[in-house]
């Protein structure tokens, strides 16, 4: 079996694979600031699997991806778009587009004939992506797995901006103050952020179908049918959408599983006690910030400095 | 009043200056190398939507004269070029009002003044001028030659060692030799040495190695404190980097018209862009467009946030993309951009340069 750890911004992703591909267990959790408490969770929770020599090879990525890989003891750390890509070629080998839309950044991933051609990642602004959602579901008071469902039930179209956060939200304001009702106001979200992602990512790119959303915004209804009106090509959820990068670097890890064994530290991990701790240098001026990770009081790995004198 | 020079930093462009000045007879004292530090105080006390290169350049300048200099050599002022013409103009107001007391001089304005009169008198020393004045611009324009040279090595060999970071030490030993090379004698010994140096290094020459060329602003290619060593990582991510601007290049067309440059924007990129819009637009154009017809397996294009020339290649370049089937990763950089986002990028760009390899089979 293969773990894969998707360490993101707002969520941590753990999955088991069989040798089929097959996900046999998932754990979605949130990484609330503490990315090793997260990971430490995850793997709570999968310990039954984590028996022996049961895992043959462990993936990471993420933007926590360093951290796990220092934590773990992963094979194979990859980027989150590699990861994305090959998850969606597992789920549909014909795939020609992805949309990924996770908690920090959105990703847009161009393939064809199975071979990532193209991607682009959102550059300026945090609008369009899960976090700001959540806010506005939070200030709205309704709940997240609620907001998809009720912009469904719209029937009205209210035009918000969606450049940027902060003039989306003002703009937001504005219409619920005027009376417009809630299900249209978050119709108009939907609609604001999707026109705000093909805006800053799509320049130029052909979206083809079989298009795929993954990431954990996939959840929302809301997004996939602006998505849909937009585009005018239905748009794929896979079952699994909000692990899929897990998924992407636990099929890579078992791509790149040879004949030694894994350098996966097992189960002992939950029971470790691991510490991070972060400092300028001050050998120049250039104060990198470096951050040192120590197991049960001794350093295992290092990283940061421009000049490589303190990486590890 | 002594003059004491001081230039802002770009690349390896300071051991040229400094060898014109010290052959002159001048004193020259290089601000520290660009580091965080330079980069926070040039961007208090710029406006904030200048250019990444005016903040940078600026925290030098300020470096420099706090350690003592009172004149600033700029390599602004050209007629044509976008804002970087008047620089020097801005950055001598905003220097003045922080309190320095010195002399700026845009190089661009009218480099040939500079020269023959102006350096007539900081050096203190009118007689043979003319004399001396060739004899500093011979060691200069040999000594840029040679870091040219030793960056070119730098990249080519880069991705090919087989321990991690060599090519990097023997990079700095080779620009220290330059530094250090008193005359032109010297400086042919070091030649030597230097190509004996790089052909040292334990190389792997069986290794797939991908091909990018790194396109955009000059300061930004120039200057790797800005592009936070973007050849570094992508050379040890196994990327033979093909970049052409050098101080080298620079500091000829300061003097002579750039030939390369004229047929580049003549005959490649007409039909994409007609007229300019003051930067190094049409060089990335028409380097993406050559380079993709030479096999390249991809593009970076390097660009300060608010760079209105760069920003127009930008919007072309998904069109050169489509056109030669090359993909272009656009980064722009300021004080806030992300070096781990960079990282991320970068790393699923040659991710996906390298599986494209491997399925097409060459």
């Amino acid at each position: 079996m293969f773990l894969g750890i998707d360490v993101g911004s707002v969520t941590t992703k753990a999955v088991i694979l069989n040798r089929q591909k097959v996900v046999v267990d998932k754990v979605y959790l949130p990484t609330q600031g503490s990315p090793i408490r997260a990971i430490k969770c995850c793997l709570g929770e999968l310990k039954r699997y984590l028996v022996k020599d049961e895992i043959k090879a462990v993936g990471v990525t993420g933007s926590g991806r360093k951290l796990a890989q220092a934590l773990v003891g992963a094979d194979v750390v990859k980027n989150e778009i590699t990861a994305q890509a090959v998850a969606a070629l597992n789920f549909n080998p014909r795939v020609q587009t992805v949309i990924e839309i996770g908690g920090q950044d959105s990703k847009l991933i161009i393939i064809r004939e199975g071979v990532v051609v193209d991607f682009a990642m959102n550059t300026l602004c945090a609008a369009g992506t899960g976090s700001f959602l959540d806010h506005q579901a939070r200030r709205m008071n309704i709940s997240i797995g609620d907001f998809g469902k009720l912009a469904l039930s719209s029937r009205n179209r209210v035009s918000i901006s969606g450049r940027c956060t902060v003039f989306a939200e003002s703009d937001m304001v504005q219409k619920t103050q005027l009376g417009y009702a809630r299900e249209d106001i978050i119709r108009g979200l939907c609609e604001a952020l999707v026109r705000n992602y093909l805006n800053n990512l799509a320049k130029g790119k052909e979206l083809l179908p079989p298009v795929i959303f993954q990431g954990g915004v996939a959840a929302n209804q809301g997004m996939k049918r602006a998505f849909e009106d937009v585009l005018k090509i239905p748009i794929l959820v896979p079952s699994d959408y909000a692990v899929t990068g897990a998924i992407g670097v636990a099929i890579l890890a078992q791509e790149n599983c040879q004949a030694e064994p894994s350098r996966f530290k097992g189960v002992r991990i939950l029971e470790d006690d691991f510490t991070t701790r972060g400092f300028e240098c001050q050998d120049c001026p250039n104060q990198c910030e470096i951050v040192e990770i120590f197991q049960n009081g001794e350093k295992i790995s290092s990283w940061g400095s421009r000049c490589g004198k303190r990486n590890q | 009043m002594n003059p004491i020079f001081t230039s802002p930093h770009m690349g390896n462009t300071y051991i040229g200056v400094k060898a014109f000045l010290e052959t002159m007879g001048c004193r020259y004292l290089p601000p520290p190398p660009t580091s965080r530090k330079t980069i926070e105080l040039g961007v208090k006390h710029s406006p904030e939507c200048a250019c990444f290169p005016y903040k940078v350049t600026l925290g030098n300048m300020i470096e420099g004269l706090e350690r003592g200099a009172n004149i600033v050599l700029m390599a602004s002022g050209k007629k044509g070029l976008c804002r970087l013409a008047y620089y020097h103009i801005v950055q001598k107001k905003a220097l003045e009002d922080l309190g320095f007391d010195f002399e700026m001089v845009g190089l661009g304005e009218n480099i040939w003044d500079v020269l023959f009169n102006k350096m007539k008198v900081w050096s203190g020393n009118p007689h043979h001028h003319f004399w001396r004045l060739i004899k500093a611009t011979r060691i200069t324009f040999k000594k840029l030659k040679l870091i040219e040279k030793v960056e070119a090595l730098a990249r080519e060999t880069r991705p090919y060692e087989i321990k991690k970071g060599e090519t990097s030490k023997v990079y700095h030993r080779c620009l220290k030799l330059i530094d250090q090379a008193k005359n032109l004698s010297q400086l042919r010994k070091v030649k030597k040495l230097i190509e004996s140096l790089f052909s040292s290094i334990p190389k792997d020459s069986q290794r797939d190695v991908l091909r990018v060329v790194l396109v955009g602003e000059f300061f930004c290619c120039l200057e790797p404190a800005v592009s936070h060593q973007i050849e570094t990582i992508l050379g040890e991510l196994g990327v033979l980097v093909k970049q052409n601007m050098s101080s080298y290049r620079l500091a000829k067309g300061f003097l002579f018209p750039d030939l390369r440059k004229w047929w580049l924007n003549h005959f490649v990129v007409r039909k994409y862009l007609k007229c300019t819009g003051g930067g190094e637009e049409r060089r990335s154009l028409g380097e993406t467009e050559i380079y993709a017809k030479r096999g390249y397996d991809g593009v970076i294009a390097l660009k300060p946030f608010t760079c209105l020339p760069e920003n127009t290649a930008e919007a072309i370049f998904p069109h050169l993309s489509k056109k030669f089937k090359i993909p272009v990763l656009s980064l722009s950089l300021d004080e806030n951009f992300s070096e781990i986002n960079m990282l991320t990028r970068i790393e699923s760009f040659v991710d996906m340069l390298r599986r494209k390899r491997s399925v097409s089979g060459n």
